[in-house]
């Protein structure tokens, strides 16, 4: 029952990740996206990550998503600047190195193994258990989101603030 | 509490989500989708990492996705200031009439 959640989940992120690359208007895309992460969202549950399935709504379709269109209404996007979608024109050379790296990756996924008999424990992905882990043994990586997060806040106030060109 | 589906089920659809956000940045010619692209490749990893922390009961998986999320938050805020500035300085946002840095 669980495993055909999974890949009705999986068709419709791939599906809609499709969409976002293939539609021609950004504002159809970014929803797309949403669509997408809210299934990403749901397979991270079944894998028993619970609290990183709740950070995936909250902060990707939530906050990130809500960014973008926030920026596409900001920008006013015209008609005429919306680009033709072209794919078999910029698919060259690139196009066959990607198809090629695709299919070597393919082959070590199907060598890893396939046992469906593995047990987790039962807080396992819980927010107490993902807490304890991430303040304790992983401190640092903590802290040092911290400032990440600071830099990218200064980055955007110095970035919009500046004066125009010229 | 068992594993609902195989390891190469879970990695197989990071790998086909992370070849759809290569295929966009390859193929589309504005910033934004470029950026809802590249969300797309943050994304699938994140997938991955979830998959393997599951298959090998190690929370560091969690953790190492907790951080690309933070990390895709600063990087979508980075980039679309830069997006704006792009569409203040050069009114345009094809990538193809942004080509200042070519020598």
């Amino acid at each position: 029952m669980e495993a055909i959640i999974f890949y009705i989940f999986s068709g419709f992120a791939v599906l809609f990740s499709l969409m976002v690359i293939l539609l021609k208007n950004p504002v159809t895309s970014a929803l797309s996206l949403v669509a997408s992460f809210f299934c990403v969202s749901g397979i991270f549950f079944l894998l028993h990550a619970s609290f990183l399935g709740v950070i995936q709504i909250l902060i990707y379709a939530g906050a990130i998503v809500v960014l973008f269109l926030y920026v596409l209404m900001l920008l006013n996007i015209k008609k005429e600047d919306l680009i033709e979608n072209k794919m078999e024109r910029r698919l060259g050379y690139g196009g066959k190195a990607l198809v090629l790296v695709l299919v070597l990756f393919a082959f070590q996924v199907i060598d890893l193994p396939t046992s469906s008999t593995m047990q987790v424990r039962e807080s396992f992905g819980t927010v107490a258990s993902f807490g304890q882990e991430l303040l304790g043994p992983f401190a640092i990586v903590f802290e040092l989101v911290s400032l990440v997060l600071l830099a990218a806040i200064l980055g955007v106030v110095a970035l919009i603030s500046r004066k125009e060109k010229g | 509490m068992s594993m609902v589906v195989p390891l190469s089920h879970v990695i197989g659809l990071s790998l086909i989500l992370f070849f759809i956000g290569l295929t966009g940045i390859f193929t589309r010619r504005d910033a934004i989708t470029v950026f809802l692209a590249v969300e797309i490749l943050l994304n699938a990893a994140n997938i991955a990492f979830i998959g393997f922390a599951q298959s090998l009961e190690s929370e560091f998986g969690h953790v190492a996705a907790f951080t690309v999320i933070c990390i895709a938050a600063a990087e979508a805020a980075i980039g679309l200031s830069i997006v704006i500035r792009l569409k203040a300085d050069h009114r345009t946002l094809k990538l193809k009439d942004l080509n200042e840095l070519r020598g």
